[in-house]
């Protein structure tokens, strides 16, 4: 019984199918529907762990299908879209979804978004000691350490990558970082942002031009892998 | 909406010169002759306004002209019956003549777009069959058992499907950013960014792409931030370095410099291919041009988007040639007093 349900609600058949072909290799179990109102159906049958959305559906609007989603699970949901503008970005994360990909993605790009999906939903234990690579992050005692070297932080550049760090893997918006760290005045002073993500990269990443933790989301926020 | 109220201007100030004009050499001329010269200011208006415009301009003209010039002066009236035939006619003749360089006008656009529509067509279904025909050859490739039995056989296939797909990708994407940047219904998102970020962005998604080039970055310690619309200006960089990557030799270095010279900071591309031709350099940032004997895979789209959209943010870009060999391209963008910082308390 140990199988990870994954749903795919999509209208178009070629998405759907090499969608499938690319989970099954990673064993997940597949489930699929071809327009909003079986996905809505499925979701309930199926019990599915995590579920990708396609925004364009033949019936109904995937924004729609994700709000009623919403309204009674919070299982991970990654949204499909072809806009790429940051406005329907922020719209679909503000709606609940976990994540989003622009066609055309790539397959490993989704692949490593069904895994943060699913990890996040509770398959792996909380921890206070963050690892990524040659960087280790210990969110009880404040420390941060770069090939085992302590690296010191000012206070706000930690609330800034602690934030991220929570929520590893996934897009962490600019609005909730300034609303969580400078306050409810803030959310418009996007350039306090810019400033402290140069200064940490500048501190825990060996390039800070070619960013391997800290990772822009253009328009959106930022991600910490 | 910037573009209209400039038009605006133009014409109020065109008539203002008009009348000025006017005013000096009514003595030399007499109030009669000076119709002729509102009329050529009609002219000009239709060349350049709208029809809307051009009705107005001919009656501020008519009005102007009675007012100021045809006797008694400062008033409205006409004293001769001559004058108000005179008038009258002016009248009518200043909407006809108005009316048709309009439409002369229009025309010639229309004929203009035409020709540049043509060029669309043609070089994007060269273009983009090209890709297809590799989609579709190995769709029926990967149906034959002989291929499928042969493991390399597929790796080629797939690579082939991944570039050809790519190469579509990049033709469309530019197309919508043309689209999108003509229709002028493009309003910027414009925030203040930091230029090593724009360029990680721009490297991590051009990453495929640069296996066959080196990289090299070189970003100053203090960089001011820039306000930008980090979209577009990412789709410009990209364009680039995607230029410096397809029209140089593999295993050549491209160098990717920012700096702050002035009251602007310049982000430059620098490679070691064949340069610009000079006949070409200004021709380069035009729609379509591609310069002669260029390999194929692109449309002719990418200088002049990068152009559209650095000029969009109050920049400019320029292209010189390097010694002994290589191009040179730089974006220039102007920097704004810098924002305030909340205080940090000291650890």
């Amino acid at each position: 019984m140990n199988e990870t349900r994954i749903l795919i609600i999509d209208d178009e058949y070629s998405i759907r199918n090499i969608l499938k072909i690319n989970l099954a290799t990673k064993n997940y179990t597949i489930d699929e529907a071809v327009d909003g109102k079986t996905g809505l159906i499925k979701a309930k049958d199926f019990h599915p762990h995590l579920i990708i959305l396609d925004l364009n559906l033949p019936d109904t609007n995937g924004l729609e299908i994700l709000k009623e989603l919403r309204s009674w699970t919070k299982i991970p949901i990654i949204i499909l879209t072809v806009h790429d503008d940051e406005t329907t970005k922020v719209r679909l994360l503000d709606a609940g979804a976990d994540d989003y990909l622009c066609k055309p993605f790539g397959i490993n790009e989704l692949l490593a978004r069904v895994r943060v999906g699913l990890r996040n939903h509770g398959h792996i234990e909380a921890t206070p000691i963050y690892n990524s690579d040659d960087l280790s992050i210990d969110l009880n005692q404040k420390k941060t350490f770069v090939a085992g070297k302590e690296v010191k932080l000012t206070q706000t550049e930690f609330e800034v990558l602690s934030r991220l760090v929570r929520e590893q893997g996934k897009v962490v918006s600019q609005t909730t970082l300034l609303k969580q760290i400078w306050g409810i005045t803030a959310t418009d002073q996007n350039h306090y942002l810019r400033i402290y993500i140069n200064q940490l990269r500048k501190k825990i990443e060996k390039n800070p031009s070619d960013p391997k933790h800290i990772i822009t989301e253009p328009g959106v926020g930022y991600r910490f892998i | 909406m910037r573009k209209k109220s400039i038009k605006y201007t133009f014409q109020i100030l065109l008539l203002m010169a008009t009348t000025l004009l006017s005013y000096f050499l009514e003595p030399l001329l007499g109030y009669r002759a000076i119709g002729i010269i509102f009329l050529l200011a009609i002219f000009f208006v239709g060349i350049t306004g709208s029809i809307f415009i051009v009705f107005l301009s001919a009656l501020f003209s008519a009005l102007l002209w009675n007012f100021l010039f045809i006797p008694p002066k400062f008033t409205f009236a006409i004293r001769s019956t001559d004058d108000s035939y005179m008038y009258l006619a002016f009248f009518v003749v200043a909407m006809i003549s108005g009316y048709l360089t309009k439409r002369i006008n229009e025309e010639q656009r229309l004929k203009d777009s035409e020709a540049l529509y043509k060029t669309l067509f043609n070089s994007i279904s060269h273009e983009m069959r090209t890709p297809l025909t590799t989609l579709l050859a190995s769709g029926a490739a990967l149906n034959e058992e002989t291929i499928l039995q042969n493991p390399s056989h597929i790796k080629s296939v797939a690579t082939g499907i991944t570039e050809a797909a790519n190469r579509l990708n990049r033709i469309v994407s530019n197309l919508l950013d043309m689209s999108r940047l003509d229709s002028g219904a493009m309003s910027l998102n414009l925030e203040w960014h930091d230029v090593d970020d724009l360029i990680g962005v721009v490297r991590n998604k051009l990453s495929e792409e640069l296996v066959k080039h080196k990289l090299h970055i070189q970003v100053p310690e203090k960089m001011p931030l820039i306000r930008i619309d980090f979209n577009l200006m990412e789709h410009a960089l990209a364009n680039l370095i995607t230029n410096a990557i397809m029209y140089t030799p593999e295993n050549t270095d491209i160098f990717l410099k920012t700096n702050t010279s002035g009251n602007y900071l310049e982000i430059s591309v620098e490679d070691q291919g064949p340069g610009i031709p000079t006949a070409d350099k200004n021709k380069i940032f035009q729609k379509f041009y591609r310069i002669p004997g260029t390999p194929a895979g692109g449309i002719g789209l990418g200088l002049s988007i990068i152009k559209n959209i650095v000029e969009l943010h109050d920049g400019f870009i320029t292209v010189e040639n390097l010694n002994p060999k290589g191009a040179k391209f730089s974006i220039f963008l102007p920097i704004k007093n810098q924002p305030s910082l909340p205080q940090e308390s000291a650890e």
